[in-house]
């Protein structure tokens, strides 16, 4: 039977850059988790997820609401695996994939060539795996893999 | 045709559409240009505008577009690059309310110092752009998805 892997992450570029990982469903069955837009159409296998930044007044309690739907979530759908390129929705769902001892795979984002990302430097220490892009992040994020672009 | 693109951050971008705006008016553009605004909400006098396409109709006209000025978005960047399209990077600046940080600052200045696009920081340098473009030509982007995904199925099966 094939392994389940959630892909998450939040919208615009994060989303573009997990959406390069889809050949993996030739190996595994996959799921995704995003952001809702107002112009995403219902993929499917799409779960979403409000859409929160740093930056917002109800920046908080968004994030209560988030980690209210990440649970839910994941606990349909029981992944083996979770797979994030960020940013700020994924932490309830890499917490959560903890607490039940998932496989943690991290990418940091191809934006970011100098310096990290918050959701980063905050999911660095458990993460199973963490990816970086640009091997100038090595200093940041010593056990790092360097794979390159996504794209 | 000019393809403008603001990408999807819940974040407003009005200085970049103002600057399309004025540019349109002193006619140092003179062609058709159509401005995908996402959350932006300055009214644009001089051009046509969706706040969001479908990925598509959002390929379709990067394909018909001569030229694409975008945010510093890695996606938008990245889907123009790979259509072979000359490409004006204009990244936002946290201090005006465009981003969360200056983050976008970092890709538009390797990718125009890598030779795949022009990074435009403010109008000035927004026009110079738009004027010495035709005579530029850029370097191909080459995919590293492949290594990518083999390298990541190596970890997975671990």
């Amino acid at each position: 039977m094939k392994k389940k892997i959630c892909l998450i992450s939040s919208s615009g570029g994060h989303y573009e850059e997990l959406m390069m990982l889809k050949k993996l469903e030739n190996q595994f069955e996959i799921y995704t988790v995003t952001e809702k837009t107002s112009y995403v159409s219902d993929d499917k296998n799409t779960y979403y997820l409000v859409q929160v930044n740093r930056r917002e007044k109800l920046f908080l309690f968004k994030m209560v609401l988030v980690t209210y739907q990440s649970l839910r979530y994941f606990l349909k759908e029981k992944p083996d695996i979770i797979i994030s390129t960020g940013a700020l929705c994924v932490i309830p769902t890499f917490f959560i994939g903890k607490i039940f001892n998932k496989k943690l795979i991290f990418i940091e984002s191809f934006a970011n060539i100098k310096t990290p990302t918050l959701t980063g430097k905050l999911l660095y220490k458990i993460s199973n795996e963490f990816i970086i892009q640009w091997s100038e992040l090595k200093e940041y994020y010593p056990k790092a893999n360097h794979l390159g672009s996504i794209y | 045709m000019i393809f403008v693109i603001l990408g999807s951050q819940k974040f407003q971008f009005n200085r970049l559409l103002k600057y399309i705006d004025e540019l349109i008016e002193n006619k140092i553009i003179t062609e058709e240009v159509i401005v995908q605004s996402g959350y932006s909400d300055y009214l644009l006098k001089n051009a046509k505008s969706f706040p969001f396409l479908e990925k598509n109709k959002f390929e379709e006209y990067i394909s018909e577009s001569r030229v694409i000025v975008t945010h510093g978005g890695t996606g938008s960047i990245v889907s123009s690059i790979k259509q072979g399209k000359k490409v004006i990077a204009v990244p936002r600046k946290s201090s005006f309310g465009e981003h969360v940080d200056d983050h976008q600052f970092e890709i538009t200045n390797l990718y125009a110092e890598l030779g795949y696009c022009l990074e435009a920081i403010d109008f000035t340098s927004l026009t110079n752009a738009l004027n010495s473009i035709s005579l530029r030509e850029f370097k191909k982007f080459n995919s590293n998805n492949k290594y990518f995904i083999d390298s990541l199925l190596t970890i997975l099966i671990d």
